[in-house]
């Protein structure tokens, strides 16, 4: 059944950024994923579909009750001066379903489970940066949504709660819970995702599930080479400047599929200019790889 | 109804996140209101220093700063009139008071005493001016007081003179007609007195001769007389001779006494003559001489008659004169008598005559309206409506920037609360907070300071106003605090908005300073309404009825002011972060639409999946279609199940595939 469903969702704030055209739909219990560089428009659809933006055009479908939806931001939210415990139970009773029995067995589950008991008196403003987030977190899931939305919930997380969160995160999906996260952690997001949305300049780039995202990876290649001197580098930056080539320090690199011509312009040009060069790495490009290529216009050229 | 509760909750603890500033939030106002009954319990009057000048000072100017000190006055003479005025300007004094060199009540003197007042300090200036002034009025109405009862006297001293003298002038009158009466009279008996006599009528000449002649006869007769007597003396001696001679004893005895007897009495006889002859000469002679003088008293007579007869002339003519002087003198008499009545009439028509009723006709004394009281009494309503004035409008500014601020807000505008609920809840939050300091606040003054607020007993008014007067100032704490972004401008703003309120509410400067016009419009100040609603209950015991007027009139402000929230919260612009405010979002956010019903969706889905395997870039294969078509058959089917709108919607894309079928 469609949980959610976007059509040409656009959107232009008053500063001139504006996300156009995005359209994506989720059924229960899914996970998407969405995916772009900051400020490429990833929190304003997360805000169109929390309904905090609302002069946009393009249609909205929601498949479940606004109370049931969860949401945590990208900045923690919620009140400083207040403990942990107030501003759980504060949230819960303002969401309309709170029930003091299931509010306290979430809140138990919670709190220990994100290992908060210990801070659950300290008022909100006296946690660290990932205690605040764990917090916003809980708070999000503390009257068992059916709709989870979460901006970077991971962020700021050690490894060991950065995976605790995700483990929380297949629970409640175990339990019907649909998800809608961001994140930068592209690992998070490859992991836990079965739908991804990528995002670019306010434009999508890219939706469907994630598997179809990581064939397009699989057919492409990365190839990293490093040169000896500065000088090398300088030719090959001359003669490659408008070229898909990324240059850093002493290196240049390039996705590209297989058979790809430049690449071979490139080896040829290597041995023509006997252009000395200290590695040349051929590799699977990662996720990152392939979304760092696709925001920089690589795959369109192609 | 709970969610507004866990509002509450929820704002009061953030107000009491420090501990610190909660307690002076809470605390603050009520030490106010307790330092001030403590220091304001008391009916003293104020203590005011005044500084006097006087080049001379006289018993009157004396008797003034005597009078200044008894009524509490602090005050001290001062060397000059430019000494006097500094202090006042400086604030050393209060009031200067500069009374002219020996300050007197007197017919060529023009006195004067000078207040100077600093009219900046506008709130002492008032009470200075007047309690100042009291003294010199009493003063000079003492002075007058004296001053009339000298006029009064003099009149009254003038009345009875007056009613003792009209009798007399009534008498001069009668005395004046009886004078010209007899003035006339006397003129006409002295007309009728003619000194004018014929002397001639005496004949004295003739009585001269007759007494000559008379003098010559009795001279004869005397001579006769005496001749005769001698002849008769001889004779009788003869006869005694003669009857000697007859020698008779017998006749002797008896003729010679008779003869002696004779001779005797014709010796007296003779010398009786003799001695009237004599007697007669004289008598003649006398009479001569008072002849004499009767001719010189004739003469005398004359001479007097004459000057009588001048006199009678003079006097008639000082009569005629004297007449008309008495004849004139009757009309200045008439004319006296005409002023002393009018005189006495006037002094009559004088009904006062009361030298206190003159200075002060009426009786003026300001009365209080209501028994006297302690200043903390006067004061405590205005301290109250500002109290809850500036403590709603900066708390609930300040919750509203704690909320518009706090990272929670975000979560709040997607929390499926209406937005009324938290604007509701922050409004409750300040108005609890306000009634609990209220009451704490009424019932220190009720224990404390019982005597001095007698209106505590029409609790449910007070409550009334309070709710009334709460309600006005939160809305516009509410207000400011939308408008404003952030914290320090919403308190800057609260502050200003109340200084202005308390400038403009009669409480620094009495509204009636101002223009009628603008009179008009301060009197609706919510603030003065406040403070004259509590003023009324508290002190005056005004009934419900008596203040229905101002109470609407705070109803009135109360609904101007949830019109302009509410129109204003419709019109706030979207933040930087492009997400509009509470009401407009959930308005607004309908506009996401509901999910579509679950065979709408799977209707889409297979339609959507029919697209792609009907998709023109590829060939179809005969499975392919088929799949397509059982699809198309569950597609009609489930487009049965839809509602009218739903159908209207998918009918177009269900259409397509239609015709796609159909052309394979």
């Amino acid at each position: 059944m469609t949980i959610l469903q976007v059509k040409n969702l656009s959107f232009r704030y008053r500063k001139g950024f504006s996300i156009d055209g995005i359209s994506f739909s989720l059924k229960k219990k899914d996970f998407l994923g969405i995916l772009g560089v900051s400020g490429s428009g990833k929190t304003t659809i997360i805000r169109a579909v929390a309904g905090l933006v609302t002069d946009f055009s393009g249609r909205i479908f929601l498949g479940f009750e606004r109370e049931k939806l969860g949401i945590s931001f990208q900045q923690p939210s919620f009140f400083d001066e207040l403990t942990v415990k107030d501003n759980l139970a504060y949230f819960s009773r303002i969401s309309g379903r709170h029930n003091r029995n299931i509010f306290e067995k979430n809140y138990a589950f919670l709190i220990d489970f994100l290992e908060l008991r210990r801070f659950e008196k300290r008022p909100a403003e006296k946690l660290s940066g990932g205690m605040k987030r764990r917090l916003d977190i809980a708070i999000a899931l503390i009257n068992q949504p059916e709709f989870v939305i979460l901006d970077e919930p991971v962020g700021e997380l050690d490894p060991i709660l950065r995976k605790k969160i995700f483990v929380l995160i297949d629970i409640l999906a175990k339990r019907g819970c649909t998800f809608m996260i961001t994140s930068h952690i592209l690992y998070d997001l490859e992991r836990v995702c079965n739908k991804l949305l990528v995002v670019n300049d306010g434009k999508q780039m890219f939706f469907g599930d994630s598997s179809e995202f990581m064939d397009k990876v699989k057919q492409t290649f990365k190839t990293k080479i490093a040169f000896s001197s500065a000088e090398d580098l300088n030719k090959m930056k001359a003669a490659f400047k408008d070229s898909r080539l990324v240059f850093s320090a002493n290196t240049a690199t390039m996705i590209h599929k297989k058979d790809n011509m430049q690449i071979k312009e490139l080896f040829y040009f290597l041995e023509k200019e006997s252009i000395k060069v200290s590695e040349v790495r051929v590799s699977q490009p990662s996720l990152e790889d392939i979304f760092v290529k696709m925001v920089s216009n690589e795959e369109r050229k192609e | 109804m709970r969610r507004i509760l866990e509002v509450i909750k929820k704002d009061m603890k953030l107000l009491m996140r420090s501990k610190l500033s909660s307690l002076l939030m809470l605390i603050g106002p009520l030490l106010i209101v307790f330092m001030s009954g403590v220091a304001l319990d008391t009916q003293t009057r104020f203590n005011i220093k005044v500084g006097v000048f006087s080049p001379t000072y006289s018993a009157l100017s004396n008797s003034y700063i005597d009078s200044l000190r008894k009524e509490g006055f602090v005050v001290d003479r001062l060397g000059s009139e430019q000494e006097c005025i500094d202090s006042v300007r400086m604030g050393s004094f209060h009031a200067c008071v500069v009374f002219s060199e020996g300050l007197r009540v007197d017919r060529e003197y023009e006195g004067f005493i000078n207040f100077y007042v600093d009219y900046s300090q506008i709130n002492l200036a008032w009470i200075i001016k007047d309690i100042l002034f009291t003294p010199a009025e009493d003063k000079m109405r003492e002075v007058s007081k004296d001053l009339v009862g000298t006029l009064l006297d003099f009149i009254t001293f003038t009345t009875t003179e007056i009613s003792a003298g009209k009798p007399i002038v009534n008498r001069l009158t009668t005395i004046n007609d009886k004078l010209s009466s007899s003035l006339t009279a006397a003129s006409s008996f002295i007309d009728i007195i003619n000194p004018v006599y014929d002397f001639n009528r005496f004949k004295i000449t003739e009585f001269r001769n007759t007494i000559a002649d008379v003098k010559t006869r009795s001279d004869v007769i005397a001579l006769r007389s005496l001749t005769k007597f001698q002849e008769v003396q001889s004779s009788a001696r003869n006869l005694k001779l003669t009857v000697a001679s007859l020698n008779d004893p017998q006749v002797s005895s008896m003729l010679n006494p008779i003869i002696d007897d004779m001779i005797q009495n014709i010796n007296s006889s003779i010398v009786a003559v003799t001695s009237d002859k004599q007697a007669l000469s004289s008598s003649t002679e006398a009479l001569s001489a008072r002849l004499s003088d009767v001719e010189k008293s004739i003469a005398e007579i004359k001479i007097l008659l004459e000057s009588i007869q001048a006199s009678k002339e003079k006097t008639l003519s000082y009569m005629l004169t004297g007449k008309q002087d008495t004849t004139n003198m009757l009309g200045d008499i008439f004319l006296v008598q005409k002023s002393l009545n009018d005189i006495e009439r006037h002094a009559n028509e004088i009904r006062i005559l009361s030298s206190e009723q003159i200075t002060e006709p009426f009786k003026t004394e300001v009365m209080p309206v209501v028994q006297e009281k302690t200043s903390m009494a006067v004061l405590f309503p205005t301290m109250l409506a500002m109290i809850i004035m500036f403590i709603s409008i900066v708390i609930s500014s300040t919750l509203m920037q704690i909320e518009k601020n706090s990272s929670a807000h975000i979560r709040n505008l997607v929390a499926p609360t209406k937005e009324s609920v938290f604007g509701f809840g922050s409004y409750l939050t300040t108005l609890i907070i306000l009634f609990v300091q209220v009451f704490i606040v009424l019932a220190i003054i009720s224990l404390a300071f019982s005597s001095s607020i007698s209106g505590i007993g029409s609790f449910l008014s007070v409550v009334l106003i309070t709710f009334l007067s709460s309600s006005v100032f939160i809305i516009l704490g509410i207000l400011v605090g939308n408008i404003l972004s952030s914290e320090e401008s919403s308190s800057t703003v609260a502050i200003l908005l109340s200084l202005f309120l308390v400038i403009f509410s009669g409480i620094i400067f009495p509204i009636e300073g101002f223009s009628a016009g603008v009179q008009n419009v301060l009197r609706l100040n919510p603030l003065n309404l406040s403070e004259y609603l509590f003023r009324q209950v508290l002190i005056h015991g005004s009934s419900f009825s008596e203040i229905l007027f101002q109470m609407s009139l705070l109803v009135s402000w109360l609904l101007v002011l949830l019109i302009v929230l509410v129109a204003m919260q419709s019109f706030l612009s979207r933040n930087d972060l492009g997400i509009n405010t509470r009401k407009t979002i959930r308005r607004k956010s309908q506009k996401q639409e509901k999910a579509e019903p679950e065979e709408y969706a799977k209707l889409k889905n297979l339609i959507d999946e029919t697209n792609a395997l009907l998709s023109p870039k590829k060939k179809i294969s005969k499975d392919e279609l088929s799949i397509a078509k059982e699809k198309y058959i569950r597609m009609l089917s489930l487009y049965q199940q839809l509602d009218k709108k739903s159908k209207q919607r998918i009918y177009d894309d269900l259409n397509l595939i239609h015709k796609k079928l159909s052309s394979f």
